[in-house]
């Protein structure tokens, strides 16, 4: 196929061939021996976009699109490679245009007489939108990347059964990591409901030997716990609670990260008192009967599927878009609060100009220019 | 050889050119169509105002003569934008134009090195890549080793005025012809502007009672560094204000066909900055009504210039059009309003010397760059005159970079965005516009002056004791603590400020949107005196200083893109590059990868395969 006209904008040549290993193998190797070389992940796309055949957020989502690993991960992809990402940010975007350029009409003629009232209410309506999407990022990157949980708890209260009975729950695993670590374990499910890939760790390994290896075994349960998107704190419900658990327990109240604390073996009475566990998520189960594992999975996934993001939304999926989108999100919190104390507003200008700077790199746009330009179509202003 | 330097064009850009040029001791000839004209504002009256300020004090920063100028025939001055923040703070003064122009004629006329001829030029002569002479009307060739062309709005000018269309220049003076072809003939790409002007009407015809006035500043703010503002204290001309009725939109509707814009007589690219009143009503229906300043356009004339109110509707509408509006039911027109169209460069084809990039002593300035204004026209008089006196003598071109001036913004503008209107200044367009303010122009610019050789040493040191003075006063400030006492909280109280119980040090308590260094002197006894421009300035940068460090920051980075620079024989065909990015840098050739990145159509991307590119070269020059 030649150039203009392929995906790559550059001659392509394209092999059908019978199936099976060996003859592709055939094939590969031929071309090799003529010349030809493996391409680098991700080197076609790269192509692409560099002679222009598509944009950068298109780009992403093409990689998106190849890496998907759920079907609303895939959703949100499409979304963004048909522009509807594009097209929400450019919604943000120019909503800070006109009040950027409400100031800077104001500042370039200071003798007509422009409305400004409500400005701090605006920009805060602003915020709390592009709020909104970048919160959309945390599902949006689960969607991507799957719910990284990590299982943790005192050991012989059932980390390791708990492990093996959300895996029979659904026999399909996606991917069968070995731990890096002889200690730590990876294994990944897709849940049945809505399709979310969970990325199980679990932290058997860590075991009480002497009290220095308690307290590091402690520590790395922190740690895990602080990178995780979900964690599911196995607790004995059949003995009381400990001075570890307590431990564990505070320390987890600590993190910003989601915790289930798992009650295990429900089948023997009850000692625990969970009381001091009042407001978090609660569930209680037999990993040796099998018992309650589906409220514990319908739990995760309420967890994960309510929100903000919702179908109709658009969803952040790239961290490159969500960094961005977090720093307008700041530059907006100093306008308002610029705006709040009375600051001059060609000072709220200055954050404005950055929060639309920011956006404007998600969807490659010159902000100078369309400033200047939005300044001539809203407002009549010259000689 | 007859001249070191030569100026076509008396106008704004020239008069500084010639002026610059001249006191550098280069041998320098000022020719122009009409020596009446020198130095003429033939549209508003007035010189500065937002961001165009900025511009007429880093003239004067420079050396230049437009500040001092108006300095002198000032016939009202006016701080705009005070209730905002001291970035956009905007000086700008009514002129009185006949004695502003007469006042730059007796400059120009008794400036050494320097002789105004009255002649149209007509031809260039370029030999070798380089220009060499130019030739007037009268078929006398001067010998030069740089031209400067500030030609402003005369080239094939057309004046239209409904379906009258007159073949000159502005205010009806002689337009030029010929030099237009000539400058084809050297292959240099022409395009066509449109801007306009408003009538003129007899003050004795307003009926002023009932409008709006408008007074200039009680203490009048010098543009000049060198003066002070009892320099130049004298009795000011009020202004007024009034607006368009409904009864102006709907003559202005009913007659549209009958304007040249509409009629599709008018072919050149129109300024958005100055639209027309039909083009206002046009695009701005809604709008009720448009504000109208009627401003004098000199102490001893009856004429007076009706700001926001130009059109080239036919006469006989734009006398209806104007009688509809208060104060203004039985006036008389004194000169119509009027279009004017008129070629100019793409200024893409200049370096930021203003020098054109192929052909070796041949400067650009003014209103044919594409620009519109005075004060756009003189920043780039000044730069060019500079440039071509430095180009003679082998020295590097001063060139102002976007963080460091206005004029920086505007000629990086022209040279590497280009433009396809009329291009006016604002202070939007400034990114880093804190920095730049009007009041600090002195100490960004007048060491680049003095070393270009045009600010005298005096002048220079005066700026140097300035900055030493701000310095050691900040130094102190950080170190004063103002207690708790009930002086203290009593001076709180009267500016509605929050009461203190501790000590708090006076770097943070200037912090408070309502206090200020001045008025801090009585919680600051160790205070020494000091000039009231030493407290304006260490008051902003203690004020405003978080701000301020982070625009400083931002420049920083961008002063990095700009320090990387690209060769100017780079082949751009380099793989990874999108084909539209090759062609615009092939063509603009540019200096730094910053200035890359500025230019339409090219991209992030580019930009980072360009960086990849220039790296790989270096690393095999290395190896070599």
């Amino acid at each position: 196929m030649f150039a203009p006209k392929t995906y790559t904008r550059e001659d392509v040549a394209e092999f059908q061939c019978h199936g099976g290993e060996e003859s592709l193998r055939r094939v590969l190797a031929a071309a090799i021996k003529a010349g030809a070389r493996a391409a680098e992940p991700g080197e076609f796309t790269k192509r692409a976009f560099l002679n222009g055949r598509i944009d950068l957020a298109q780009a992403e989502a093409v990689m998106d699109m190849v890496s998907a690993s759920s079907e609303r991960a895939r959703a949100a992809a499409l979304d963004q490679l048909s522009g509807r990402l594009s097209n929400r940010i450019n919604m943000l975007y120019d909503s800070i245009l006109t009040e950027l350029a409400g100031i800077e009409a104001a500042i370039d003629d200071p003798e007509h007489k422009t409305g400004d009232d409500g400005r701090k209410d605006r920009i805060n309506a602003i915020k709390q939108d592009a709020d909104t999407l970048l919160s959309t990022f945390e599902y949006g990157r689960v969607c991507r990347e799957g719910i990284n949980t990590v299982i943790f708890g005192k050991p012989n209260v059932g980390k390791s059964s708990i492990l093996n009975c959300l895996l029979g729950q659904d026999r399909a695993i996606v991917t069968e990591i070995p731990g890096t670590t002889r200690d730590i374990l990876k294994e990944s499910i897709r849940l049945k409901n809505n399709g979310l890939v969970l990325n199980l760790t679990d932290t058997a390994g860590i075991r009480k030997t002497d009290e220095t290896v308690e307290s590091i075994g402690v520590e790395r349960a922190r740690e895990a716990a602080a990178g995780a998107d979900l964690v599911l704190c196995v607790l004995d419900g059949s003995a009381e609670l400990s001075r570890e658990d307590e431990e564990i327990i505070s320390q987890l109240r600590a993190l910003n990260t989601k915790v289930i604390y798992v009650i295990n073996k429900s089948d023997l009475p009850k000692t625990l008192d969970s009381s001091c566990l009042a407001g978090a998520d609660i569930i209680c189960i037999s990993a040796k009967y099998m018992t309650n594992i589906d409220s514990l999975i319908r739990v995760i996934e309420e967890r994960f599927t309510s929100g903000k993001a919702t179908e109709e939304t658009v969803l952040i999926t790239s961290a490159r878009h969500a960094g961005l989108l977090r720093e307008t999100v700041n530059s907006l919190e100093n306008a308002r609060i610029a705006a709040e104390q009375d600051i001059p507003e060609d000072f709220i200008s200055i954050d404005l100009t950055e929060a639309c700077g920011y956006l404007a790199k998600i969807c490659g746009r010159d902000a100078g220019e369309d400033l200047v330009n939005s300044i001539f179509d809203k407002f009549c202003i010259g000689k | 050889m007859d001249y070191d330097i030569i100026v076509i064009g008396g106008g704004h850009a020239g008069c500084e050119a010639a002026l610059a040029a001249a006191r550098l001791g280069s041998k320098t000839l000022l020719l122009a169509i009409s020596l009446d004209s020198i130095a003429m504002m033939p549209c508003n009256p007035s010189i500065g105002g937002t961001s165009k300020g900025h511009l007429v004090r880093e003239i004067d920063a420079l050396g230049g003569e437009m500040g001092r100028n108006i300095d002198k025939t000032y016939i009202q001055s006016k701080m705009l934008n005070t209730a905002k923040g001291p970035a956009v703070y905007s000086l700008r003064a009514q002129a009185d134009k006949a004695r502003y122009s007469r006042e730059m004629k007796r400059i120009l006329e008794n400036t050494d090195n320097l002789h105004i001829r009255q002649a149209e030029v007509t031809d260039l002569t370029v030999t070798g890549g380089a220009v060499t002479a130019v030739v007037t009307d009268m078929g006398i060739q001067y010998q030069a080793g740089a031209v400067i062309i500030c030609t402003g709005t005369y080239l094939n000018a057309r004046c239209l005025t409904g379906e009258r269309i007159t073949l000159t220049g502005p205010n009806g003076m002689k337009r030029s012809e010929a030099l237009s072809d000539a400058l084809g003939r050297l292959g240099i790409k022409l395009l066509r502007f449109k801007t306009g002007t408003p009538a003129r009407i007899d003050r004795r015809s307003i009926n002023f009672e009932g409008l709006d006035i408008q007074e200039g500043d009680a203490e009048p703010t010098p543009f000049s560094f060198s003066n002070s503002a009892e320099d130049i204290g004298r009795q000011q001309i009020p202004c007024h204000i009034t607006y368009t009725s409904s009864g102006t939109h709907g003559i202005i509707k009913e007659n549209l066909h009958r304007s040249p814009m509409y009629s599709g007589a008018i072919k050149g690219a129109p300024t958005r900055y100055c639209p027309s009143i039909e083009d206002k009503v046009e695009r701005f229906a809604d709008k009720e009504r448009h504000q109208v300043f009627i401003e004098p356009e000199g102490e001893d004339t009856n004429e007076m210039y009706i700001q926001g109110m130009s059109s080239s509707l036919p006469a006989d509408v734009q006398l209806r059009v104007y009688r509809s509006i208060k104060g203004l039911e039985n006036c008389h027109i004194t000169r119509d309003a009027y279009a004017i169209e008129y070629d100019c460069i793409d200024a893409a084809f200049l370096k930021l010397s203003l020098e054109h990039k192929d052909i070796k002593g041949l400067f650009f300035a003014g209103q044919i760059n594409g620009s519109s204004g005075y004060e756009e026209a003189a920043a780039q008089g000044l730069i060019a005159g500079i440039n071509a006196v430095n180009m003679l003598r082998g020295k590097e071109p001063l060139i102002i970079r976007r963080d460091e001036g206005y004029i920086g913004v505007l000629i990086d503008d022209l040279v590497t965005k280009g433009t396809k209107e009329p291009y006016r200044m604002m202070t939007s367009r400034a990114e880093y516009r804190l920095l730049l303010r009007q009041d600090n122009a002195d100490l960004r610019l007048r060491e680049k002056g003095y070393q270009a050789g045009i600010v005298p040493h005096g002048t220079y040191m005066e700026t140097e004791k300035k900055r030493k003075d701000i310095a050691d006063e900040i130094t102190r400030a950080a170190g004063v603590t103002v207690p708790p006492t009930e002086k203290a909280n009593a001076f709180l109280a009267a500016r509605n400020s929050t009461p203190i119980s501790t000590g708090i040090k006076l770097t943070e308590l200037i912090k408070r949107p309502e206090l200020n260094y001045t008025d801090l002197k009585e919680l600051d006894g160790g205070r020494p005196a000091l000039p009231k421009a030493v407290i304006e300035q260490v008051n902003i940068q203690l004020k405003y200083e978080g701000y301020i460090q982070r625009q400083m920051k931002q420049a920083e980075q961008f002063a990095k893109m700009e320090s990387l620079r690209l060769p100017e024989d780079l082949d751009y065909n380099i793989e990874g590059l999108r084909l539209e990015a090759r062609q615009k840098l092939n063509d603009a050739r540019p200096g730094s990868l910053g200035a890359a990145s500025r230019i339409t159509g090219v991209s992030p991307a580019d930009i980072s395969v360009l960086m990849i590119y220039l790296e790989r070269r270096r690393r095999a020059k290395d190896g070599e």
